[in-house]
């Protein structure tokens, strides 16, 4: 066995860890289920397409900065403190919108389950961003990447609530009218 | 659940079963497409469809090899498929001779380089010395399968995969020179 053979041997488990486009997971379980039920609902997909592109554009941020920062470190600022009170303000409000999506009726668990999976996707960008913090604590561009991060995930989220209660409105008036 | 009792569910085409497999094995079979395709959305479209095909044929499954082992060779077939509508795959050159494996190849420690820069690196191979060389090295055929699998001669497979380990080492030792 030649000295490449060894080490491709060593690195074998490490070349099949390649991860596919954001979002592969809702792909594949449309089609699965696109063989099994041939109509979905056009909504929800869009909900969840608006979801994986943000979590791109986030990605793309992410990426960014971490090209472009330099290493210097900044002491504690009344701008970084600021910045908290503004960071306690939006996980607040996220965390109210997620409770606001998991206490939603969807059309199966699954569906749920996916829905919050894809947001969950977009926590990952915001870990490496708080990666980033801590590295370069005090740097703005770190802490605006934060705040849009913030900003744009409450938006996905409140456009994702505003589509799922216009469909149970829509709903209970198809209900109301076969009752009639 | 056992993967074993995932491919049970998955017979009685069970859609959770279905997910959780494909959430078992999308990586490993991602690697292998994009290895082979060197095209992410390719890469996905075959994983996706293999892992389709594969719970559509699941009652061929008999549980020989492993479910990985048996995916993998769905996975390799649907990219060769592509590959050859692509029509991209350079010729194999038929061999004459069989060629040493140790033939013309300097000793060089490769450890220290960075693991997306050899998979950059493999990624720049001409395509049908990528796909053998992927298939020996990284899949673990050997010569025989490989001669099957793309319709070679076991010979040919040979001198195939000895030029592209000598170019992959070509490349790691320039690389691994001015690191």
């Amino acid at each position: 066995m030649s000295d490449l053979e060894k080490y491709m041997n060593e690195i074998r488990d490490q070349l099949g860890e390649d991860e596919p486009a954001s979002g592969h997971l809702r792909r594949f379980s449309r089609k699965l289920k696109s063989r099994q039920q041939p109509v979905r609902r056009l909504n929800f997909r869009h909900a969840l397409q608006i979801a994986a592109s943000i979590a791109i554009i986030l990605a793309s941020g992410v990426v960014i900065i971490k090209s472009s920062k330099g290493g210097d470190k900044i002491a504690v600022t009344p701008e970084r403190q600021e910045f908290q009170n503004a960071r306690n303000y939006y996980v607040q409000q996220v965390d109210a919108r997620y409770n606001d999506i998991a206490g939603l009726s969807f059309d199966s668990r699954e569906e749920k389950q996916l829905l919050l999976e894809e947001l969950s996707e977009m926590d990952t960008y915001y870990k490496d961003l708080l990666k980033e913090l801590d590295a370069n604590p005090g740097d703005e561009r770190v802490m605006n990447a934060l705040i849009q991060h913030y900003q744009m995930k409450l938006q996905v989220m409140d456009q994702i609530i505003n589509q799922l209660m216009d469909l149970k409105n829509s709903n209970t008036t198809e209900n109301e009218k076969s009752t009639i | 659940m056992h993967t074993e009792k995932l491919i049970a569910a998955c017979r009685k085409n069970d859609g959770k079963a279905q997910l959780e497999i494909y959430k078992q094995y999308y990586r490993s079979m991602y690697s292998i497409a994009l290895r082979m395709l060197n095209d992410t959305a390719e890469a996905e479209d075959v994983m996706q469809e293999s892992f389709l095909k594969a719970f559509d044929k699941i009652g061929t499954y008999k549980g020989e090899v492993t479910f990985g082992a048996w995916l993998k060779k769905i996975v390799i077939n649907r990219s060769l498929d592509v590959l050859k509508a692509r029509k991209s795959m350079i010729s194999l050159e038929m061999a004459e001779e069989p060629v040493s494996d140790e033939e013309g190849e300097t000793w060089m420690n490769y450890r220290g380089l960075e693991i997306s820069t050899v998979k950059e690196v493999i990624s720049s191979l001409p395509d049908g010395y990528r796909v053998v060389l992927s298939l020996y090295l990284i899949e673990g055929y050997d010569h025989e399968e490989i001669s099957e699998i793309l319709s070679i001669t076991n010979a040919t497979s040979r001198t195939q995969y000895h030029r592209a380990r000598k170019l992959l080492a070509k490349k790691l030792n320039e690389l691994k020179a001015v690191s």
